[in-house]
């Protein structure tokens, strides 16, 4: 049912009172000229849409310190110039002890520090805000708007879903709406573009209204402006979504449902990512390749193609793996189906002190731990969200395959079944780690009683595959940024460590260098230390070179022992499995090769990943936490296995 | 979708059935949400979420999760909880 009056038409007077309020204020010209705007409202309402389709694809982040909440700004054409727009979080209220909660109080109120106030608001608060009301359920939306007028910031109001309020029998009169809030109103979809183009002209006309005299008056004040502009003349009940929710929710049904969908997910990123990952690895390959036959031999030519190409060409291979999980992972909320799917799971994970929420990060650090920890800001626990952090790092992601596949081939050379057998032991002991190291953490450091889970359930839609598009492009931009950071700075130092000292001219045997190298010396130097799960000197330079990556530790071996570091070469394998220690005796024997099997399995060897946790769960102690408690349960576990293996001969 | 003031809990008390704890109703059942068991921060992310003392609501799926539709009928939304917090609410039923 269409609404009584165009919705979109600007009001030609300031509103009358409502209720209990007082009178508004008319626009000023000072308040005309608007420069930063903050766009507001409750999660699932359309406002993220609704910026897309105003900002497009000019947009950056801004992140908030102490929190994992981002927001979104992008510069965009207002009537008057140009106006930075900021898309702030989804929240209930904003007086509740949640992050986005305190985010959108310290942007539009402005906290004392200013540690809330995004760059570009010049005054410390926006100079208009845009409230954007789901008109299916205006009287929720009504009390944060409530609370965002009576801050008393130049506000318009943006309605959106109205095809989906018409289909239900819901009216809302724009003019009535108007006057009842005493500030602009509009009607807008970013799904669909419709009135959009009204958004920014309404902004230069944004009024501060007067809103509830008191925090105590937003319900009655809420009410009061929705019997004054709304109706709802039909009353039904949404039979197939009661239906889904059923289906979906079962105890039964909704785990089979669960399982289908997250196969069918990670079939799609493990097969269909093949292809660029490829693409890439060859291509990087290739670069080497015209790096080492273009510049002289020397030091230049060896970082380039042996440092810099090498080091960030092995992360950027896990970029399309990336951006296909969040693709698919946006694709699957869009449809409304997650906020299901953490009910299902909150059931079998909340014994391990997780909630359903992690489900999802932690099945993403088989892929990698990096967007697995990142995807893990969907907790809004803190203890839960840090507990889940700790435990992603356990789950065997690509990069440990290379390793499982060497030391599987190595213990089990004639049987392809008991190396399967011994491949899936391994992702079963990382995930029963993980979830140990969940349990351990949320009964000390992070104990404390778990919220019970409330969740709005979206309404089922068809999903935006370019929306999704965007938010996984927007990822691997950010996982991209590292590997040009914090990746390259790694792979140069393990570089150099590794190149030099340079063995003497006419030495060609690179075994040699890598003895004579910097770590190769300190592999000599620290050997005591991993005795106890059996490592020589060639096995610990291995396992120090793999603390930056362990995806390393093959090529290492390989250049060892064999004097290149093409370990898919069979000759190369051969080699390495006969390898031999400086005493004569073999380096993999079933002993260590079990050690160090599991050592690979529970240890983190990730710089990249500790760099994500500390800024995602707030602090570098958190980081070295987790690489303590991963290396010590590592290296415990590897010696006890040595040790009993050894023992049975 | 109501626009009345709430109920005050003494005639609500004096004319709706005796209050019940809202993992007691049954699919389909509507009931108007009475005082919680629950901690300030709590009853108070609740109410922000649009279940409100005195909202009206409707059990879409009881169990694990407690399925409701708050306020009712064609507008409001839907909202999930685990059994335990559903377990802590206390409505009257209508």
């Amino acid at each position: 049912m269409p609404p009584a009056t165009h919705p979109n038409e600007p009001a030609s007077a300031a509103a009358p009172e409502v209720g209990a309020a007082a009178p508004t204020v008319a626009p000023t010209d000072a308040q005309a000229v608007v420069q930063t705007v903050a766009l507001v409202g409750n999660p699932n309402v359309g406002k993220s849409t609704l910026f897309n389709a105003l900002a497009g694809r000019r947009q950056k982040t801004a992140n908030f310190p102490g929190t994992t909440q981002e927001a979104h700004l992008a510069s965009v054409r207002a009537p008057r110039g140009q106006a930075l727009l900021a898309d702030l979080p989804g929240c209930y209220g904003l007086h509740l002890d949640t992050s986005e909660s305190r985010i959108c109080k310290g942007v539009l109120a402005g906290d004392p520090d200013g540690t809330m106030a995004i760059r570009g608001f010049a005054t410390g608060r926006p100079d208009a805000v845009a409230i954007v009301v789901d008109a299916t359920n205006v009287p929720r939306n009504l009390r944060l708007a409530g609370e965002v007028i009576a801050l008393g910031l130049p506000t318009i109001v943006v309605v959106t879903m109205i095809d989906a309020a018409e289909r239900r029998g819901i009216t809302i009169d724009a003019r009535k709406f108007e006057a009842a809030l005493g500030c602009p109103v509009v009607f807008a979809s970013g799904k669909t573009g419709k009135g959009v183009q009204d958004v920014m002209p309404a902004l230069a006309r944004a009024t501060v209204a007067a809103g509830p005299l008191g925090p105590g008056d937003i319900d009655a004040w809420a009410d009061a402006v929705y019997a004054k502009a709304c109706t709802a003349d039909v009353r039904t009940h949404d039979a197939v979504t009661d239906r889904l929710d059923l289906a979906f929710t079962h105890p039964v049904l909704g785990v089979a449902a669960f399982a289908a969908i997250m196969t069918g997910l990670f079939w799609a990123i493990f097969s269909l990512a093949t292809i660029p990952m490829d693409a890439i690895e060859g291509f990087f390959g290739w670069l080497g390749g015209v790096v080492g036959s273009t510049l002289p031999e020397g030091a230049v030519a060896d970082l380039l193609a042996d440092g810099v190409l090498a080091g960030v060409g092995g992360t950027l291979v896990f970029l399309p793996q990336i951006v296909l999980l969040f693709f698919l992972i946006a694709l699957l909320e869009q449809t409304g189906y997650l906020a299901r799917a953490a009910f299902v799971i909150d059931r079998l994970l909340r014994p391990f002190g997780l909630p359903g929420h992690a489900f999802v990060p932690l099945l993403s650090g088989h892929a990698c731990a990096i967007p697995a920890i990142m995807s893990a800001r969907a907790i809004p626990d803190f203890r839960q969200r840090v507990a889940t952090i700790l435990a992603i790092p356990f789950m065997s992601c690509s990069a440990r395959i290379p390793v499982y596949v060497l030391l599987t081939q190595v213990l089990f050379p004639a049987s392809t079944a008991r190396q399967a057998l011994a491949f899936t032991g391994c992702y079963a002991l990382g995930a029963g780690a993980g979830l140990l190291t969940a349990v351990v953490a949320r009964r000390t450091i992070l104990r404390g009683k778990s919220p019970p889970m409330a969740l709005e359930l979206p309404r089922y839609q068809w999903p935006g595959p370019i929306d999704a598009a965007r938010v996984a492009l927007h990822r691997g931009w950010l996982f991209i940024r590292k590997a040009g950071t914090v990746i390259l700075a790694i792979s140069i130092v393990l570089w150099w460590l590794s190149a030099y000292p340079q063995p003497p001219e006419g030495a060609g045997d690179p075994r040699e260098a890598a003895r004579v190298s910097f770590l190769g010396r300190i592999g000599d130097a620290v050997q005591p230390v991993f005795a106890p799960i059996g490592a020589d000197r060639q096995l610990t330079i291995g396992i120090l070179a793999s603390f930056a990556a362990r995806e390393v530790f093959v090529g290492t071996m390989a250049v060892q022992v064999a004097g290149t570091d093409d370990a898919e070469d069979a000759g190369v394998r051969e080699r390495l499995m006969e390898a031999a220690r400086d005493d004569g005796t073999r380096v993999f024997t079933p002993a260590t090769s079990w050690a160090m099997l599991v050592f690979f399995v529970l240890a983190i060897q990730c710089l990249p990943t500790l760099v994500v946790t500390a800024r995602e769960a707030g602090g570098w102690k958190w980081a070295l936490l987790q690489f303590a408690w991963m290396t010590g349960v590592a290296y415990v576990a590897a010696a006890v296995v040595y040790g009993v293996v050894g023992a049975i001969g | 979708m109501t626009a009345t003031a709430p109920q005050t809990t003494t005639q609500t008390t004096a004319q709706a059935p005796a209050r019940v704890r809202l993992t007691q109703l049954t699919r389909g059942q509507t009931a108007r949400l009475d005082q919680g068991q629950l901690e300030a921060d709590s009853a108070a992310h609740l109410a922000a979420m649009g279940l409100r003392p005195s909202c009206q609501l409707r059990v879409c799926k009881a169990g694990q999760p407690c399925i409701v539709h708050v306020d009712g009928h064609a507008g409001g939304c839907r909202i999930a909880l685990s059994y335990d917090l559903a377990d802590s609410l206390y409505v009257l039923p209508q």
